[in-house]
C-alpha cells in the first residue's frame, strides 16, 4: 500500500498523463463502487488492468473507498431496482438473462445494477475532476512545494538522502541483473 | 566519466525533424510537466525548411534527461499496455492449455477430492472421460468407500455418462440433457481400506476417539443389559443369601437339636436299661406268693425286701420324672426353635420375593432402558447405506447451507434485491433425461429407473413437466405408478409416486440373530415443493411378504426379533421429509417395529427375569427344605424321647404301686398271721384258762 501511494506521489511529479491518473482514479472508484464476486467487477478489473491507467492511482483509491461504499448501498439499490423494474426494459432484461455468460455479471442484482448505473453516471465526473486536480497540483502546487524551505531542508537530511542514493543504486542494481 | 561525456546522438524520438503540428502532436502534447515541455521546445529549433529540429544539449544534465523525457514520452501514446495484454494472455493460454492435457486428470481429482470431502471416505474414480466440446463426462467406474466399514464399498457405480448443455451452463443454466449410470451396487467388498489418510490424523482421530467412546459406553450399557437379563442371577442370588437369616439359624438349630436328641436318646437308653433291670428285680419279688408266707417274720422280712425295692423304684421314679421335665424343657426349646428357624425362613422367603420382583423390575426396566438405544444402534445395521446417505445428504445441504450463509455473510451488505427475469426458454435447473440401472440384486437381477425433463422451474419453462418413471426387472414382477402434477396458480409442484412392488433384500443382521431379510416393499410419496424444488414431503414405505432367514441364536435380543418379525409379516415406514432446492434436509422415519421389538424385549425380560426369580425361590427353598426337616426330626425325636421317658416315668410308678400293694398285701398277711396267731393264743389260754378253770 505504501508503494502503491509512493507511486502515485510519483506519478503526479512524474511525466505521466494527467488522464492516465484521473481515470485510475475514476475505474478504482468504479471498482470500490460494484460489489465484488460476479463477472462485472472481474470484466471490469480486467478491462481496466489493460488500459493504460495508472494500477498504483487505481488500487490505492479502490483500496480506500470500497470500505465506504456499503454507505451507498441504499442509494445503489433504490436506482438498481428503479431501472430492474421498468417494465418498458424488461424485454431487455430477459433477453440478458438468456444470454451466455451474461447471468454471471449478476446484473439483475439491484444493488450491481445501481452501483454500474452510478458508476456510469460519474466516471466522467470523476474523471475530469482528477484530470483538473493533477493538471493543478502540476501547474500550481507542486512548484510551490517543490520551492518550500520545508521540502528543500527535508531533502537535505543526510539520511534521507543516503536512502534516495541506496534505491536508486539498487533499483539500477536489480535492472542490470534482470537485464 | 559521464558526466563530462558530450552527446553524440540524440535519442530516436528527437532524432527527426518535425513540422509545427508534428512537434505539437509528437512531442510536446506527451509532455505533461511544465518545465519539461519548456525545455524541449527551447531545444527545437526550426530550420530554413520550415521544420523544427533538435540540437543537441551541451549539457551533459540535460542530454541525460532528454533519454528518461524520450522514454516517458514513449509511454505516454496509446490507450492499452500490450504487455499486460500479453502477462494476461499468457497465463489463460497455460491453463487452457493445461486443463486440455490434464483435464481428465483434473476432472477424476475434482470428483475424488469432492466426493471424499462429502463422504469422509476414499473415493476411487476410474476412466474419467471429459469433452468440453461436447460437454459429455464420462466415468468407468466410480467406488465411494464407507467411511465405518472401510474393507467395503459404500456404493459403487459402473460406466456413467452425463452430457450437460455448455451452452446453457455460460447462462447459468444447468440443463443435463442425458445422465445414465450403470450397475449401481452397495456394500461391495474393497481390496484395500478406504479409510482417508488426513482422516486417521487430527481432527479425524478426535472422532474416532469420541466415537469409541460412545461404542465402549454403549457396550458397557449393553453389557449391563445383558448381565442382567442372564449370567447375573446367580450373582444377585449370592449376593440376597448373604441377606438371609435362616440358613445360619437352620445350621445352628440343626446342629443344637441333633445334639440334643442324640443326648437324650443316650438317657433314655439308659432309662430303659435301668427300667429293665428294675423290671427283671420286681418281677420275681412281686411274683411271690404272699400266701406262701408263713410267718410275721417272713412277711416282715419279704415286707422289707418290698421297703428296699420301692426306695430304688422311688429314686428311678425321681430320676425319669426329672428326665422328663428335662427332655419336656428341650422339646419346648426344640419347637421354640424350629419355630424361630420356620419364622426366620419365611421372612427370608418374603425377603427373596421382595428382592425377586425388585430384580425383575430391575431387569425389565434395565431391559426398558437400554432396548431403544440397543434397537437404535442394531437396527441401524437394517439400511445402513440410506442412513449414511441420508447422512451425507443431509452434510452436503448442511454444507451448501454454510457456505451460502458465508457468501452470503461476505457480500452481506453489498447484496442486493435480486430480481428473476423469467425465461420462457429454458428453466436454470433441468434434468432431461436419467437413467439409472441397478446391477445384481439377489436373485432378481437388475432395475431400470429413467426419469425425463426434470426441471426447477416448470412455471417459467412453461412447459408440460412430465416424470415417467419405468422399472424393470428380470423377473418383471416390479409395478410402478408415477403421477406428476403441475400447478400454474402459483409456484408449487405437487408429486405422488407409488411404487407397487420393488424386491428389496437385506444382507445378514447378527446382532438379531437375522441371515437375511427379503421383501417386497411398496412405497407411496407426496411431495409439495416450489419452483426452486424446496417443499416438504411425507412417504409411506410398506414392506409385504418379508420372509426372514433367522440363525439359530438364542439371545433374548434374537428371541425377540424372532417373537416380533415372524408375526409381522409387514412393516410400515411413514417419512416426513423436507427438501431444500431439490436435497432432502431433514428426515423423519416412523416404524412401529421398533415399539414392537421394545416390548418384546421388555416380555423376553419380564420372563426371564420371573423364571430366574423362580428359580432363586425354588434354589432356596431346595436348600432349606432338608435342613428345615431334620431340624423338625430332632424335634419330633426328642418329642418321641420325652414320651418315652414318660412311658418309663409310669411303667416305675406302676411298678411302686404294685411294690405298695404287694407290701399292703404282705402286711395284710402278717397282720392275718398275727392275728390267727393271737386267736389261737387266746383259744389256747381259753382252753388253758378253762383247763385251769379261770
Amino acid at each position: 500500500m505504501i508503494a502503491f501511494i509512493a507511486k502515485l506521489l510519483t506519478a503526479l511529479n512524474a511525466n505521466s498523463r494527467p488522464g492516465e491518473i484521473a481515470a485510475a482514479l475514476a475505474c478504482g472508484c468504479v471498482l470500490a463502487l460494484i460489489p465484488g464476486g460476479n463477472l462485472l467487477w472481474v470484466v471490469l478489473f480486467i478491462l481496466f488492468f489493460l488500459l493504460k491507467l495508472h494500477a498504483a492511482t487505481m488500487l490505492v483509491t479502490t483500496a480506500l473507498l470500497k470500505p465506504l461504499a456499503h454507505l451507498a448501498d441504499p442509494l445503489l439499490h433504490k436506482t438498481g431496482l428503479f431501472i430492474l423494474s421498468r417494465l418498458s426494459l424488461q424485454p431487455l432484461f430477459v433477453k440478458a438473462a438468456t444470454l451466455p455468460i451474461l447471468p454471471f455479471t449478476h446484473f439483475n442484482d439491484t444493488v450491481v445494477m445501481g452501483s454500474l448505473i452510478w458508476s456510469i453516471i460519474l466516471w466522467l465526473p470523476l474523471f475530469l475532476l482528477g484530470r483538473l486536480l493533477v493538471k493543478g497540483y502540476r501547474s500550481r502546487l507542486a512548484p510551490k512545494i517543490a520551492e518550500s524551505k520545508v521540502v528543500k531542508a527535508f531533502q537535505k537530511i543526510p539520511l534521507i538522502k543516503k536512502i534516495g542514493s541506496a534505491m536508486k543504486k539498487t533499483s539500477e542494481a536489480w535492472g542490470y541483473f534482470a537485464s | 566519466m559521464g558526466v563530462f561525456c558530450i552527446m553524440k546522438k540524440l535519442p530516436k524520438r528527437f532524432r527527426k525533424a518535425l513540422s509545427q503540428k508534428q512537434l505539437q502532436k509528437k512531442i510536446l502534447s506527451r509532455i505533461h510537466l511544465p518545465k519539461e515541455k519548456e525545455l524541449v521546445r527551447s531545444l527545437y529549433k526550426q530550420g530554413d525548411d520550415g521544420r523544427f529540429r533538435m540540437e543537441i544539449p551541451q549539457d551533459p544534465g540535460t542530454a541525460k534527461h532528454l533519454k528518461k523525457l524520450a522514454k516517458t514520452i514513449g509511454k505516454n501514446k496509446g490507450i492499452v499496455t500490450t504487455w499486460k495484454l500479453g502477462i494476461l494472455l499468457i497465463p489463460i493460454a497455460a491453463v487452457l492449455v493445461f486443463s486440455f492435457l490434464f483435464a481428465d486428470r483434473l476432472t477424476q481429482q475434482g470428483i475424488e477430492q469432492s466426493l471424499e470431502g462429502i463422504f469422509g471416505a476414499k473415493v476411487d474414480a476410474a476412466g474419467v472421460d471429459l469433452s468440453l466440446l461436447s460437454g459429455r463426462i464420462s466415468l468407468a467406474s466410480l467406488t465411494v468407500a464407507d467411511k465405518e466399514k472401510p474393507m467395503k464399498n459404500l456404493f459403487e457405480l459402473g460406466p456413467t455418462v452425463m452430457d450437460i448443455d455448455l451452452a446453457q451452463l455460460l447462462k447459468r443454466r444447468f440443463i443435463i440433457e442425458k445422465a445414465e449410470s450403470r450397475s449401481i451396487l452397495f456394500g461391495t467388498d474393497r481390496q484395500v481400506s478406504g479409510v482417508l489418510e488426513a482422516a486417521t490424523e487430527g481432527k479425524g482421530a478426535q472422532k474416532d476417539d469420541a466415537k469409541k467412546e460412545e461404542e465402549s459406553q454403549l457396550g458397557k450399557i449393553e453389557k449391563t443389559g445383558q448381565e442382567l437379563i442372564t449370567s447375573s442371577t446367580q450373582s444377585l442370588l449370592d449376593r440376597y443369601r448373604s441377606s438371609l437369616a435362616s440358613p445360619e439359624l437352620l445350621t445352628q438349630g440343626k446342629e443344637e437339636l441333633e445334639g440334643l436328641s442324640a443326648s437324650w436318646e443316650t438317657r433314655v437308653e439308659s432309662y430303659d436299661d435301668q427300667l429293665r433291670d428294675l423290671r427283671h428285680g420286681t418281677e420275681a419279688l412281686l411274683k411271690r406268693d404272699i400266701g406262701d408266707l408263713k410267718s410275721p417274720e417272713a412277711i416282715a422280712s419279704y415286707v422289707r425286701e418290698l421297703s428296699d425295692l420301692k426306695t430304688s423304684v422311688q429314686q428311678i421314679g425321681d430320676d425319669f420324672e426329672s428326665g422328663l421335665q428335662a427332655v419336656r424343657e428341650d422339646s419346648d426349646r426344640a419347637s421354640a426353635y424350629t419355630k424361630e428357624i420356620e419364622a426366620a425362613v419365611e421372612q427370608d422367603r418374603a425377603f427373596l420375593r421382595e428382592m425377586a420382583d425388585s430384580f425383575r423390575s430391575d431387569s425389565v426396566s434395565a431391559v426398558g432402558a437400554n432396548a431403544e438405544r440397543m434397537l437404535t444402534e442394531r437396527f441401524g445395521s437394517l439400511v445402513p447405506t440410506a442412513k449414511k446417505v441420508i447422512g451425507y445428504i443431509g452434510k452436503l445441504s448442511e454444507e451448501k447451507k454454510s457456505k451460502e450463509e458465508s457468501s452470503d455473510r461476505k457480500e452481506n451488505s453489498r447484496q442486493g434485491e435480486l430480481i428473476h427475469f423469467v425465461d420462457d426458454q429454458r428453466p436454470s435447473f433441468l434434468l432431461q433425461s436419467l437413467l439409472v440401472e441397478f446391477g445384481e440384486s439377489g436373485d432378481t437381477g437388475y432395475t431400470r429407473v429413467s426419469l425425463s425433463d426434470i426441471s426447477s422451474n416448470p412455471k417459467g419453462w412453461k412447459r408440460p413437466m412430465t416424470l415417467s418413471v419405468g422399472m424393470v426387472t428380470d423377473s418383471g414382477d416390479i409395478e410402478t405408478d408415477t403421477a406428476a402434477s403441475v400447478t400454474d396458480e402459483g409456484t408449487s409442484v405437487d408429486t405422488e409416486l407409488n411404487l407397487k412392488r420393488i424386491p428389496v433384500e437385506t444382507g445378514p443382521m447378527s446382532e438379531l440373530g437375522i441371515a437375511g431379510i427379503s421383501a417386497q416393499a411398496a412405497i407411496a410419496l407426496q411431495t409439495v415443493m416450489d419452483q426452486h424444488l424446496t417443499g416438504t414431503g411425507e412417504g409411506n414405505i410398506r414392506l409385504e411378504e418379508i420372509n426372514y432367514d433367522f440363525n439359530p441364536s438364542q439371545d433374548l435380543l434374537s428371541r425377540a426379533a424372532r417373537a416380533v418379525l415372524t408375526e409381522n409379516t409387514s412393516i410400515t415406514l411413514i417419512t416426513d421429509f423436507s427438501l431444500d432446492r431439490g436435497i432432502i434436509s431433514s428426515l423423519k422415519v416412523k416404524t412401529d417395529l421398533d415399539d414392537k421389538i421394545g416390548k418384546a424385549l421388555m416380555r423376553f425380560g419380564k420372563q426371564e427375569a420371573m423364571a430366574q426369580s423362580e428359580k432363586l425361590l425354588a434354589d432356596f427353598n431346595a436348600s432349606i427344605t432338608e435342613e428345615l426337616a431334620q431340624v423338625k426330626g430332632a424335634e419330633a425325636t426328642l418329642h418321641a424321647l420325652s414320651l418315652a421317658i414318660a412311658s418309663d416315668k409310669s411303667e416305675s410308678d406302676q411298678i411302686e404301686r404294685e411294690i405298695e400293694r404287694q407290701k399292703a398285701e404282705a402286711e395284710q398277711r402278717a397282720k392275718r398271721i398275727i392275728e390267727q396267731k393271737a386267736d389261737e393264743g387266746k383259744k389256747a389260754l381259753e382252753s388253758l384258762g378253762r383247763s385251769f378253770g379261770f
